[in-house]
């Protein structure tokens, strides 16, 4: 199995952009997937949002990984699939969001949970704070009563610290503190 | 005979203030579908809403260029086709906001998990959504506007179609950064 490498940076993003995923293979051989995150979105998130930020670019790296190393594979198949039916206007979203969306959001959720290890938050907390970024345009997000699309919004917003806490929505994570 | 002509003219008066404008039913065939439970299984919670609203100040509320962030958004996704005029915010506020009375009508619901409540008076511990700010209608497009949390809120645009509306895009202001 090739290996992959992985680095981690943080810059100042533009256009919004909390973080983002770039994978390609190396000369030496093997993969390597850069993973930047917004400066901001670092100093001011909390420990929660960043970890989730970390299993998303995580799973853009896996997808790329797989796409590269097996393209016949099923998730490269599964792309592909996708791919076709956004192109012609029958699906929204990006391919690996939608894929995600429609097959990584128990896995994200149950990571994030696993991480955090706090019995007294909700299963659900982790289930929403899956549902990020690009993923929100897709027909698996659109399938959520709206009701419960807020509630994602507004806990996303409040562990990004766009957002203060209130009491019917307390902040979850830890604000990080400098050294 | 001078104390009959006043009875006719009250109940005439009442009558007419009775009758809801075009833009109230519209409002209210909005809201029961935009909450409505996309299935029997659903786990979400109800939406509390203040009881109280502004909304035939509809465009004031809306600021002109969220306004014109949400209608770029829409277009920019891939299966998404608006027509030239949609995408002319001034039209959007140049539409009527006729609505009479400054208190939603919780007989006009008919879905149960969409509930008017007074501000002061919203249920202790329940995740709710503050205020309905806006909302606009223009040809087969609606806008929705919902204060989450002071000062934070979330925008999305419908598209009526087949005698009912669906979301096309949410944005929040201030804006969750993407991932």
């Amino acid at each position: 199995m090739p290996k992959t490498v992985f680095l981690f940076t943080i810059l100042l993003l533009a256009n919004s952009l909390k973080a983002q995923t770039e994978s390609g293979s190396i000369n030496l051989g093997g993969n390597m997937s850069v993973i930047t995150f917004d400066q901001n979105y670092v100093n001011n998130a909390t420990d929660l949002a960043l970890a989730r930020t970390v299993i998303h670019e995580l799973v853009h790296a896996y997808i790329k990984y797989q796409l590269v190393n097996q393209p016949g594979g099923d998730m490269g198949r599964a792309i592909d699939e996708l791919f076709a039916q956004i192109f012609i206007g029958n699906a929204p979203g990006d391919p690996q969001h939608v894929l995600m969306a429609n097959a990584f959001v128990d896995a994200m959720a149950n990571s994030l949970e696993q991480w955090h290890n706090d019995p007294s938050v909700a299963s659900i907390e982790y289930t929403r704070m899956a549902w990020s970024g690009g993923m929100r345009d897709s027909d698996a997000y659109e399938e959520l009563d709206f009701t419960e699309q807020n509630l994602i919004i507004s806990r996303d917003a409040i562990e990004s610290r766009e957002l203060p806490p209130s009491l019917e929505v307390p902040l979850l994570g830890i604000i990080p503190t400098n050294c | 005979m001078k104390y009959l002509f006043l009875f006719i003219y009250l109940i005439i008066n009442s009558c007419q203030a009775q009758k809801a404008t075009d833009y109230e039913n519209k409002v209210y065939k909005l809201l029961n579908e935009v909450f409505e439970r996309k299935s029997e299984n659903s786990s979400s919670n109800n939406a509390y809403i203040n009881i109280n609203h502004n909304l035939k100040d509809s465009a004031k509320n809306l600021d002109d260029e969220i306004l014109k962030k949400l209608l770029v958004n829409a277009n920019s996704k891939n299966n998404i086709y608006l027509p030239k005029d949609i995408l002319d915010d001034k039209k959007w506020k140049q539409t009527n906001t006729d609505f009479l009375i400054s208190t939603f009508d919780q007989n006009k619901i008919s879905i149960p998990n969409l509930i008017f409540c007074k501000n002061d008076n919203m249920p202790n511990n329940k995740i709710y959504l503050k205020n309905i700010n806006a909302v606009l209608f223009y040809n087969h497009y609606a806008i929705l506007s919902i204060e989450i949390q002071p000062g934070f809120n979330s925008i999305s645009l419908f598209k009526l179609e087949h005698e009912k509306y669906n979301r096309i895009t949410t944005i929040t202001n201030p804006p969750l950064g993407y991932e």
